[in-house]
């Protein structure tokens, strides 16, 4: 039963007693059993027979109730007050045996008898023997057998009337004692009279006891100034000081607090005889006595459920009392007063008005500030409050008195009383029979909506702010100065009542209070039990329960991680921010030390890495070194004593970001879509559509997507940030994947303090497919291996546009500074208003928007916004490698325009056969035109002549085999290459694609991956033969070569005969006249720059004619020859003349933004391209040359082309 | 005569704290004594919360006068509007002083909201804030 219960004046103690042998579970079934018994209406109680002692009679109020107090412990310490308050008493000893364990009643009921003789005070008894057997036999005076057969209700609601009745009986016999003492002493705190001989220790106080200055100065500071908070702590420090010296005082007190509850020591203490009241207070003494005997008197009468008596009684107390300026007694008459009051209108006894009013209302108006009006009566409740105020204030009076102080238990007390007896009003909501019940019965609600409502109060018009102050009252420095059991009380007390009102914070406050005066009592009695290899788990358990409360109310209770497993991410995740952080530590590390000392090393593990985890930002280095070595070590103790226990990681998850590495350029894969499969396709890689800006095409091969091979080992980069000021240990790191089958290798590393650093990581998948990357398998010294995940980051875009909405935000700041200020201040006032609701709530409404996502759909949204990384696998691939060309040192030496061949060795260096191989050219003329080409505005032929000059003189080039390549694994192949010497050129660059396609397998349209090999070529293009002065003329034969010969230039004669024999060697002669009309001569000069003679061949395809006219001729070095060619003369229609210049390439048509001319100009302008285009295609160029270069002959077999050199002459 | 002075946000977090003492009387006990007190001055005044929050909503002003006690300790709070606590620890009644001095405090704390790299809940580091603090409650405290 509470003890703070405002009713509690008006119940019986009775003590219930086991009579060993029983075990303790049989006995708590009993006595909750008996506890049921504890309201007996007086209607029922037997009438006493003996008329003398018929005082307490109860069939004088039938209404009445007689309330017992069942308890099972009582505090021995308070024995003193026994004189003073009654109910604290013990009236009556019920001793509970079990049959079973008792064969021979009789001896257990001398056993019980025995028992009986420590409690002197007790008025009557009774043995209760539970579970009789049949064969014992019923015959044991005044044991009384309680039948587990029949009725047994009414069997026991029988004996405990029977029992009141004997009590009631005994109440005449204790008023005649009381009535007979000539003095009745107020109650002394017994410590003041205990010899320092029994002080168990002379060690040194601590300091919060023994600063003495401290506590002598203490009440006359906060001595009452106002009515308002009448907070005088009743000082029996000075009355110490009277009677010995500082130190003996500080000695005794120090001997109280250590004391254990011994007998001896009580029985000293109990002993009246040992107070010796002066002379001068003797009579003063005498005076207050018949006082103090009507308030002893009331007491009874409430005891024994007589309430008119007991009222009347009370104000007939109160007036003697208040003459004497008795104050002590005059409060706690008035308390007794107050709860007669309550008493009766809970029982709806009409006794009310004339006695509530007669003679109360003139004693109580003068004492109480605000006289009650009879026209407007007060709820009873504030009346009640109104008296109390009234019994504070008498209470503090008796702090300078010497004698008549008020213990600081009860002045304590009847502030809880007073606070409690409103938490009920508040939480019933009304006065009204409900909250009477509940002050009656102490029944607190325990429903949820009760404890979760807050903000305004009821109707009822109890504050909250009332509740606690009363609550307040009760606490000041007098608590810290009573004994530890009650600082625990007292504590405990106001824990429960700011608990009932749901002040959790000061709930908190003084349940941890509590928690630390437990403390030490637990591990002094848990040594001799770990002796024996026990502990106590009950209790344990409800002080971590304690803990876990303390710590959720001041907000760093469980956050789910610890069950969930998954870490926060990131720093602002771990810190809700919510809550006070020193005082956090703080809590938390009161946790960590009681956990220690209980040992519980599941807490200790907990507690230490919620601290770690919550509040690193404001531990010191020192701190938080101390604390991540104290978790390995906490392991280690558990495993000392056969505990298993594993720590997860107690810090914020370390992996920020997993990438895939790229592999090295040869082994990336490059995807294809399968339905073109041909060299050509893989040619136009390069080559992206007719048009010059593809909005589609990828930007750069960054953002092409790296795609893993199976079998072969895959890198990834993971970032490892340590936000702690104390290294990370990382003993094992592997990467944590589903999907496909991965084999992760794993290695090892330390992160240091406060940086981050990339690691790379590998594994094999083993088979094709996608694989999920979730993060990392990390292990972190001390802790058990646990899976960090990873999400992918939001994607650029999303960033991007929030960037772009915070620039715009910014620059207005920066643009409105002048009247931002004002807009400013009117946006935070706002917002402030929004964030009103505060506190705790927010807490609890984090809670439950927690909760709800961990149920309810929002959770499935927010797992489909992180997504974890994932790879695409493909089967497995070759590899190829180059293994020898027929080049030296990767360069080669040409004449331009000569034609010659290299080899490249290729050997399949993989596990995978390779069948398809296709190879690509690149070299350094063709950037260089694309540049010329995009960049200026050149004249359409000039474009058509680079276009040719890049694309269709191809340096390299490959005769295609049709033969199918088929490389197995080791194998080697031998590829041949043209090479062409181009001019200009100084490098390119052999790419090699291939794959696996296994086409006999899979159909066509799959997406098949190829590898690529480069190889660079040096090339060095040098010049031999330059063409020069080219001229067009009209052939005009002389009338007879042969007959008139000696006249003619010998040059002149010699090119003619060549020309003709050309002509004839065609094999038709042509005659003069028609060579005239359908022949002109082309004449250019050649100049040879080499130091080697060239043979130089030209060719005229007649073409319609379809005649070859050759001509060959050697130039030797640094000589210049002229040759003149015969060629047919060309006609074009005006159709083909006329035609726009084509594009090599299929590009986009741009308009030219050169300088135009004339229609006329233009006109001829093409003329003359189409008209050099025909002529180019009739002639063809070759040379030959025998160099000896290293003593071997090299015949080179080359095809000169003059086209880029030719004159834009015209040649009409 | 010492002062804890705090300023605490909405979700209980402190936002500014500050601790005064009378001129002089700097004795060694006396320091040890306040450090002592520190962290339970810090519990005093969240436990105190909770009677600010029921009080806030029963008055008008802002100043809620002295709300609750702790052994010879008193707590006064002074509620903004935005729901910002002004709570100060103090061991003797000195109601008028107590209340100038939050009001002085509230406008320093306006002040503060003003600048617009201040966030709303966010600690204030300010120093000058600190010393103007401590300037107002030499002056009234």
């Amino acid at each position: 039963m509470d003890p703070i219960l405002f009713t509690s004046p008006g119940r019986i103690r009775i003590l219930l007693v086991p009579v060993h042998p029983i075990k303790a579970s049989t006995f708590q079934k009993h006595v909750e059993l008996v506890k049921n018994f504890n309201v007996v209406k007086l209607g029922d109680v037997t009438p006493d027979m003996r008329g003398s002692q018929s005082m307490f009679s109860p069939a004088l109020f039938h209404e009445g109730q007689l309330l017992f107090n069942f308890v099972t412990t009582y505090d021995v310490e308070h024995t003193y007050l026994e004189e003073f308050q009654l109910h604290r008493r013990i009236f009556g000893v019920i001793g509970i045996m079990d049959c079973q364990e008792w064969p021979e009643l009789t001896d257990g009921y001398r056993k019980f008898a025995g028992i009986l003789k420590n409690y002197p005070s007790a008025l009557a008894h009774r043995c209760f023997a539970f579970d009789p057997s049949e064969h014992q036999p019923d015959d044991t005076k005044g044991l009384i057998m309680i039948p587990t057969v029949g009725n047994m209700g009414f069997y026991m609601s029988t004996m405990i009337c029977d029992f009141a009745s004997t009590i009631l009986t005994e109440f005449g016999s204790l008023v005649e004692t009381i009535e007979s003492k000539t003095f009745i002493e107020s109650p002394k705190v017994p410590s003041l009279f205990s010899s320092p001989l029994l002080s168990p220790n002379g060690q040194l106080p601590s300091h919060r006891y023994s600063t003495p200055t401290i506590s002598f100065t203490a009440p006359d500071l906060t001595s009452p100034q106002t009515p308002s908070f009448p907070l005088t702590p009743p000082s029996q420090v000075l009355t110490a000081s009277s009677i010995g010296s500082m130190t003996a005082a500080a000695n005794a007190k120090d001997q109280f607090h250590g004391r254990s509850f011994s007998s001896s020591t009580l029985a000293t203490l109990s002993n009246p005889s040992s107070i010796m009241p002066t002379s001068m207070s003797d009579l003063k003494l005498k005076r207050r006595t018949p006082g103090r005997v009507q308030k002893l008197l009331a007491d009874l009468y409430l005891l024994a459920g007589r309430l008119p008596d007991a009222v009347s009684n009370y104000y007939s107390a109160i007036e003697t009392t208040k003459s004497n300026s008795d104050y002590l007694w005059h409060g706690a008459a008035l308390e007794g007063l107050c709860v007669s009051l309550v008493l009766l209108a809970y029982l709806h006894a009409d006794i009310g008005p004339q006695v509530l009013q007669a003679p109360p209302s003139p004693s109580v108006s003068q004492s109480s500030s605000a006289p009650s009006s009879p026209t407007n009566p007060k709820p009873l409740w504030a009346d009640i409050a109104e008296k109390y105020l009234n019994v504070i204030t008498l209470y503090a009076k008796t702090s300078n008195s010497i004698n008549n102080q008020v213990p600081s238990i009860v002045y304590t007390e009847a502030c809880l009383k007073m606070s409690k007896m409103l938490a009920c009003i508040w939480l019933a909501g009304e006065w009204g029979d409900e909250a009477l019940k509940m002050i009656v019965h102490g029944v607190m609600p325990t429903d949820k909506a009760v404890r979760e409502k807050w903000g305004l109060s009821q109707v009822s018009g109890v504050s909250r702010v009332e509740i606690a102050q009363w609550a307040m009252k009760g606490y000041g420095i007098f608590v810290e100065e009573m004994s530890t059991t009650e600082q625990i009380h007292v504590n405990t007390s106001l824990a429960s009542i700011f608990s009932s009102i749901n002040f959790q914070r000061k709930y908190a406050f003084f349940l941890r209070r509590s928690v630390f005066l437990i403390l030490p009592l637990l591990s002094r009695s848990r040594l001799p039990l770990a002796q024996a290899g026990k502990t106590s788990i009950v209790e344990d358990d409800r002080l971590l329960g304690n803990l876990k409360q303390i710590v959720d109310i001041y907000g760093v209770g469980d956050d789910d991680e610890d069950q969930k497993g998954e870490l926060s991410a990131t720093e602002e995740d771990a810190q809700n921010n919510f809550g006070w952080p020193d005082i956090q530590i703080n809590v938390l590390k009161d946790a960590i030390m009681i956990s220690e000392s209980i040992p519980d090393f599941h807490s200790i593990a907990k507690y230490t890495s919620r601290l770690l985890r919550r509040l690193f930002l404001y531990l010191p280095r020192e701190e938080q070194h101390r604390l991540s070595v104290s978790l390995p070590r906490i392991v280690g103790l558990a495993k000392k004593q056969d505990i298993d226990m594993q720590i997860k990681y107690w810090g914020i998850n370390v992996v920020r970001e997993v990438r895939v590495c790229r592999p090295s350029p040869k082994e990336i894969p490059y995807p294809h879509s399968g339905k073109i499969l041909s060299q050509s396709d893989v040619k136009k890689e390069g080559n992206d559509g007719p048009f010059i800006y593809n909005p589609f095409s990828k930007k750069n091969a960054e953002t092409v997507q790296t795609h893993l091979v199976a079998n072969e080992t895959a890198y990834f980069i993971v970032v490892l940030a340590n936000v702690y000021a104390v290294d990370l240990e990382i003993q094992s790191i592997s990467l944590s994947t589903e999907g496909v089958p991965f084999a992760p290798n794993v290695i090892s590393t330390t992160i240091p303090a406060n940086t981050s650093v990339n690691v790379k990581l590998s594994g094999v998948p083993t088979e094709a497919g996608e694989l999920i990357i979730r993060g990392c398998k990390i292990k972190i010294y001390g802790c058990i291996e646990q899976e960090f995940y990873v999400y992918v980051p939001p994607k650029e875009e999303e960033i991007k546009k929030e960037d772009e909405y915070g620039k715009r935000v910014k620059k207005r700041h920066v643009h409105h500074t002048m009247w931002l200020a004002f807009v400013m201040w009117f946006f935070y006032y706002l917002t402030d208003i929004c964030l009103n609701q505060s506190g705790l709530a927010i807490l609890y409404r984090h809670r439950r928007d927690d909760s709800r996502a961990s149920t309810g759909t929002t959770s499935s949204q927010e797992k489909q916004q992180m997504e974890f990384l994932r790879v695409t696998v493909i089967p497995d691939q070759p590899l190829l490698k180059i293994k020898s060309t027929s080049l030296m040192h990767r360069a080669i030496m040409l004449f331009e325009g000569e034609k010659t061949e290299m080899t490249i060795a290729l050997a399949n260096i993989g596990k995978t056969p390779i069948d398809f191989i296709t190879l690509s050219f690149h070299d350094s003329t063709i950037a260089n035109a694309q540049a010329i080409l995009s960049s200026s505005d050149i004249p359409p032929e000039e474009a058509y002549e680079m276009e040719f000059y890049a694309h269709k003189q191809s340096v390299f080039s490959w005769n295609q085999s049709d033969q199918q390549v088929n490389l197995l694994p080791g194998g080697e192949w031998l590829l041949t290459i043209n090479v062409f010497g181009k001019r200009d050129c100084t490098s390119g660059t052999i790419q090699i694609d291939y794959g696996y396609l296994n086409q006999e397998q899979s159909p066509n349209n799959d997406t098949f991956y190829t590898r690529q090999v480069f190889y660079p070529v040096l090339l060095t293009v040098n010049r031999n033969l330059e063409p020069l002065a080219m001229d067009l003329s009209n052939f005009k034969p002389l009338p007879d070569v042969s007959s008139n010969d000696s006249v003619q230039p010998i040059e002149h004669m010699r090119q003619i005969e060549e020309l003709l024999r050309a002509v004839d060697a065609s094999g038709q002669t042509l005659d003069k006249s028609r060579l005239e009309s359908e022949y002109c001569l082309l004449t250019f000069d050649i100049r040879n720059v080499w130091h080697v003679p060239f043979d130089v061949t030209f060719t005229v395809d007649e073409g319609a004619s379809g005649r070859v006219v050759t001509n060959s001729t050697t130039i030797q070095p640094l000589s210049t020859s002229r040759i003149v060619l015969p060629i047919q003369r060309i006609s074009l229609t005006e159709g083909e003349v006329t035609k726009p210049i084509p594009s090599i390439l299929d590009k986009q048509f741009v308009v030219s933004k050169a300088p135009k001319g004339t229609a006329e100009q233009e006109r001829l302008q093409l003329a003359l391209f189409w008209y050099r285009e025909t002529l180019l295609k009739r002639l063809t160029t070759s040379w030959d040359c025998v160099s000896f270069v290293l003593h071997t002959v090299v015949v080179r077999q080359v095809s000169l082309f003059l086209i880029s050199i030719l004159n834009k002459r015209t040649f009409r | 005569m010492s002062y804890y002075f705090v300023i605490v946000g909405t979700k209980d977090n402190p936002i500014f704290e500050a601790e005064f003492t009378s001129t002089g009387r700097g004795s060694g006990s006396e320091a040890i004594r306040r450090d002592e007190h520190k962290h339970l001055n810090q519990f005093i005044v969240h436990s105190a919360l909770d009677v600010v929050e029921e009080l806030q909503w029963k008055s008008n002003a802002m100043y809620l006068k002295s709300i609750d006690k702790f052994n010879e300790w008193l707590i006064s709070a002074y509620v903004t509007a935005g729901n910002i606590k002004l709570m100060l620890l103090h061991e003797t009644k000195n109601e008028e002083g107590i209340r100038t001095f939050f009001n002085e405090c509230h406008e320093l704390y306006i002040k503060m909201l003003l600048n617009p790299f201040y966030e709303v809940n966010s600690p204030i580091t300010s120093s000058a804030f600190d010393t103007r603090v401590r300037f107002v409650a030499k002056k009234y405290l």
